[in-house]
């Protein structure tokens, strides 16, 4: 059963969107070099994004043998030093990439109305607060999939939690990711933003001032276009 | 009845506040004088205050409800754009000193609702 990893990409200082874009393409293929990788995809954020990285990395690896052997290579490097490890031509863009964020998924639902489509991803990386009380947090996770039936516009979607490649070669901030892919930017700008079961309802978690809050204030709201049906990767796999 | 431009329906949001006994005084004054203001100046204008039961009776809890109307769906967002700061996170915990418990929801005239559900479903 083949594995998914997410990344968020902070570029070095100086980067220009034409550079980025180089690196985003560049990323994109060459982590197909890493051991039992069968898609690999990188976006640049659109400016909307906010909180994270400047770009979203998506790898699927085949099988958690090939997230161990990932994982091997990676044992006792942090975010920055990461694609110098791994070598390669991956190591060739460590001069343009300050750090590198990953995270395993572990998926709690999804829904692939669109299999096969090339969009726009949205990935929304969040922390739980650790004194969330759990009843809440489990409500939160259930209640979190009714965004998707409220904004028919998210074409595909999942709803994870998240953990840090093991043995921990780095720390992990976020406890889940909400990914999305829409058809346009304009899904998740208007639609996703003006649906009443976002602003009236589930924003309740992340609102500073609500008491049912169980979501940390720092979010990473990182959207860009994709060259690949990336959420429906492991379906065709 | 809806507004011609559904995403400018008001939206309210209404506040319940169980009290300890004998803060209802003190809880409306520290109120005015370190939360209503900073909403007011995020778009969130109170419109209504009211108690719950009316009556000063010794040993009856009473709630307060506050009703804030914000500007539509871009208030809504402009008024949460601004929220996340230490001040009002200050007033929460203040509050507590007043407080046994509260809620806070979001509502709608029920004529608004379909109109917001649609904005939902521009792209759909």
């Amino acid at each position: 059963m083949s594995v998914r990893v997410v990344g968020q990409v902070t570029l070095r200082e100086g980067e220009t969107p034409e550079s980025s874009q180089g690196v985003a393409d560049r990323l994109g293929a060459v982590g197909l070099e890493l051991t039992g990788a069968l898609a690999s995809h990188a976006g640049v954020h659109f400016d909307l994004s906010v909180g994270g990285g400047d770009l979203t990395w998506d790898l699927l690896l085949d099988g958690e043998e090939a997230l161990a052997e990932l994982c091997r290579r990676l044992a006792g490097t942090g975010p920055e030093g990461m694609l110098g490890v791994l070598g390669g031509r991956l190591a060739e863009l460590a001069s343009q990439v300050a750090s590198v964020e990953l995270a395993v998924p572990e998926t709690l639902d999804t829904g692939l109305g669109s299999p096969g489509l090339v969009g726009v991803k949205r990935t929304l990386w969040l922390r739980v607060l650790p004194e969330a009380e759990a009843g809440q947090v489990a409500r939160f996770e259930a209640e979190t999939p009714l965004l998707a039936e409220a904004v028919p516009a998210i074409r595909n979607w999942r709803w994870s939690r998240v953990r840090a490649l093991s043995p921990r070669p780095m720390a992990l901030r976020w406890t889940h990711l909400w990914e999305q892919e829409f058809d346009s930017v304009d899904g998740l700008q208007v639609d996703y933003m003006s649906s009443p079961c976002h602003w009236g309802y589930i924003d309740r978690w992340f609102d500073l001032e609500m008491p049912d809050r169980v979501v940390d204030l720092w979010l990473a709201h990182l959207a860009c276009p994709e060259q690949a049906p990336v959420l429906s990767w492991d379906s065709r796999h | 009845m809806a507004a011609s431009d559904p995403g400018s329906d008001p939206v309210y949001v209404i506040d319940e506040l169980l009290l300890k006994s004998g803060q209802l005084e003190d809880f409306l004054s520290a109120l005015e004088a370190h939360y209503r203001p900073g909403a007011e100046a995020r778009g969130q204008r109170l419109v209504q205050t009211m108690v719950t039961p009316p009556t000063e009776t010794e040993g009856v809890a009473q709630s307060v409800i506050l009703i804030w109307v914000l500007d539509g769906v871009a208030g809504f967002w402009t008024m949460r754009s601004q929220n996340a700061t230490e001040e009002v996170a200050a007033w929460w915990v203040e509050c507590e000193s007043f407080i046994q418990s509260r809620t806070r929801r979001l509502a709608a005239a029920p004529g608004a609702i379909a109109g917001f559900e649609a904005l939902g479903r521009l792209n759909g």
